[in-house]
């Protein structure tokens, strides 16, 4: 099993490894702009866009993008939402009751317009679509934990902790978030995969941030020139695919965890 | 009715009052807590610096339609006094109400995510339970497959691909747009579903894809469960356990999931509708992003989270009349 979780680990190992060296790999400079329209060729793998900018270096910058507000996302909410629900749990009565009204309350509203309200109001940059992320999702998570933290409660070892006196913080930070880690884990994962998502599609809609290039904003100049209408397919398909292939490794991490758990 | 009953729906409700009145109120404070005068954002840069310095008397005036002179909690008051009676301010670009935008497209919306819904909902049932049914099989191996691919692929990208295939190569899907214009009757209703075979069976694919493995892994968890056990023990047929037993269990469930996609899937059909141009919801949306008509982009915010609102509150109900283990509340589905 070992070996398979590790075959699952190597397709996000070199995505990661071509965000951090996006610069030493990427054969043009994605801003730099040279011959408008061009197919693929030997000088542009995978052909230009409509200012003659290099499509796959445009990929591999994206690449940086997506991972960075995939991962930050991610890290923060599924801290975050685990420790909050974890506190819900373990404090119970009127504190957990009001959690978990927060909890609904953070569900029933719908993420990607909030989102995009939130977006065209703050100034469009990396870190604010990061935090616009967090804001929205950390709700999911919280209310697994808890639900989880809520059994752990009422067992022996958390018993034993609360006659020793143990102080709330040490419990659950030392005692109770650590056996729900694998759970975490899983979650997280997901986390990365919707918060890489949610940047796409954000992204998609010409919200994304100014300044560096992402897959979804490739998409979406691909979309604004007509690319699926006029052919240009070099444009359109691979930022496609890397969104895509990327769910899809991170998607099949999380079931590989879930079988050997 | 029970006691029971009445603290847990209650309690819902109150959730549901609490998330409405929230969004609203993050739409008031938002708009007065950013930087700047909050007028800049409801009648646009441009316009505003023009008015400022051409007309100061116009502003002055505009303050006062929009609610934004007198103390804050003055206006928050006429805010959701407004609210109430279902005014959402006007969208800056044409003066036309923000409701009557909304729900205009809201309708279109429908038309293209209930059939979706619907479609995937009986497909899922009937492909994730003969997966979950012959678990391991090759059967599954491909349903699931399949399904996890599908899954990967956002929405978006799914309909780009479906527009190259079916609309460049082969032709046969229109480019856009929810009708040609100009028919009636009969061929207006066959272009009509011209028009939306693509998008829909996009939007019913990717709701396939994640109905799947919610129903499989409960039918998986029913055929482990004991009473499947007995039912075998006593000689039941098959196929009898299959439809008599394991589907009820597994499928009833299925009922929440189905109603909360129908309030969700609002905002996910929001891609495809750009992409599809279709007039809808999303294209409301997408367009006052690039107008940077806030009074419309708050009004839809608000409105789709009523519509989750009532989704959730559909589900609530059905759950209740149709899973008797709720009905009793002996059952808590947590």
């Amino acid at each position: 099993m070992k070996g398979k979780w590790r075959k699952r680990v190597w397709p996000l190992a070199v995505l990661l490894l071509t965000a951090v060296f996006a610069g030493q790999l990427a054969p043009w400079d994605p801003w730099e702009m040279t011959v408008p329209f061009l197919r693929p060729c030997w000088a542009h793998p995978l052909g230009t866009n409509d200012v003659g900018q290099d499509i796959l270096s445009e990929l591999l910058y994206g690449a940086r993008t997506s991972l960075l507000v995939g991962v930050a996302a991610a890290l923060v909410t599924t801290a975050f939402g685990s420790f909050f629900g974890a506190c819900a749990a373990w404090f119970g009565g009127w504190a957990d009751r009001c959690a978990t009204v927060l909890i609904n309350m953070a569900l029933a509203v719908p993420s990607l317009p909030l989102v995009i309200v939130l977006s065209v109001f703050l100034k469009r940059s990396v870190w604010n679509l990061i935090l616009c992320i967090c804001l929205t999702s950390w709700a999911g998570t919280a209310r697994v934990v808890r639900a989880r933290a809520m059994q752990l409660r009422e067992m022996g070892f958390l018993r034993s902790c609360r006659t020793m006196g143990c102080g709330s913080l040490y419990t659950i930070t030392r005692h109770l978030l650590p056996n729900l880690k694998e759970l975490i884990f899983t979650k997280g994962i997901l986390s990365v995969a919707s918060a890489i998502l949610t940047e796409t599609s954000i992204s998609y809609l010409g919200l994304g941030p100014l300044t560096s290039k992402s897959w979804g904003t490739i998409l979406n100049d691909a979309f604004r020139a007509g690319g699926i209408l006029n052919g240009y397919w070099w444009w359109y398909l691979p930022p496609a695919a890397c969104i895509s292939l990327t769910v899809f490794c991170f998607l099949s991490l999380r079931d590989g965890r879930e079988k050997k758990g | 009715m029970s006691g029971n009953h009445v603290i847990r729906y209650g309690g819902r409700l109150l959730v549901y009052a609490l998330t409405i009145w929230f969004v609203a109120s993050f739409n008031f404070f938002l708009i007065r807590f950013m930087p700047g005068d909050p007028l800049e954002h409801l009648v646009g840069e441009e316009d505003y610096l023009y008015l400022t310095t051409a007309h100061p008397e116009v502003l002055a005036e505009l303050e006062t339609a929009y609610g934004l002179d007198g103390s804050l909690f003055q206006q928050y008051r006429t805010y959701l006094f407004h609210l109430a009676r279902g005014d959402l301010g006007q969208s800056y670009k044409n003066g036309v109400p923000v409701l009557t935008l909304i729900l205009q497209r809201l309708a279109r919306t429908f038309r293209l995510i209930l059939p979706a819904v619907v479609l995937a909902g009986a497909l899922g049932i009937v492909l994730g339970a003969a997966a979950g049914w012959k678990a391991g099989s090759r059967l599954d191996r491909w349903i699931s497959g399949i399904s996890l691919v599908i899954y990967s692929i956002p929405g978006y990208c799914l309909g780009m691909l479906g527009l190259m295939i079916f609309c460049f190569w082969l032709g046969w899907a229109p480019t856009g747009g929810i009708s040609s214009g100009g028919l009636t009757g009969a061929a207006y209703a066959k272009d009509a579903l011209w028009h939306m075979a693509l998008p829909a069976g996009v939007l019913t694919l990717s709701k396939l894809s994640y109905n799947i493995p919610l129903m499989r892994s409960g039918v998986l968890e029913a055929r482990e469960a004991d009473y499947t056990l007995t039912a075998r023990a006593k000689g039941v047929r098959s196929a009898q356990i299959l439809f008599c037993h394991v589907l009820p269990n597994a499928a009833v469930p299925m009922i929440a999931v189905y109603t909360m996609q129908l309030g969700l899937i609002v905002s996910g059909s929001m891609m495809l509708e750009r992409l599809f141009n279709w007039d809808g919801m999303g294209l409301l949306v997408y367009k006052a992003i690039n107008g940077n008509d806030y009074p419309v982009l708050q009004g839809s915010l608000l409105v789709l989270t009523v519509c989750v609102v009532l989704s959730n509150l559909l589900s609530d109900v059905l759950c209740a009349l149709f899973d008797p283990r709720i009905r009793d509340g002996v059952w808590d589905e947590g």
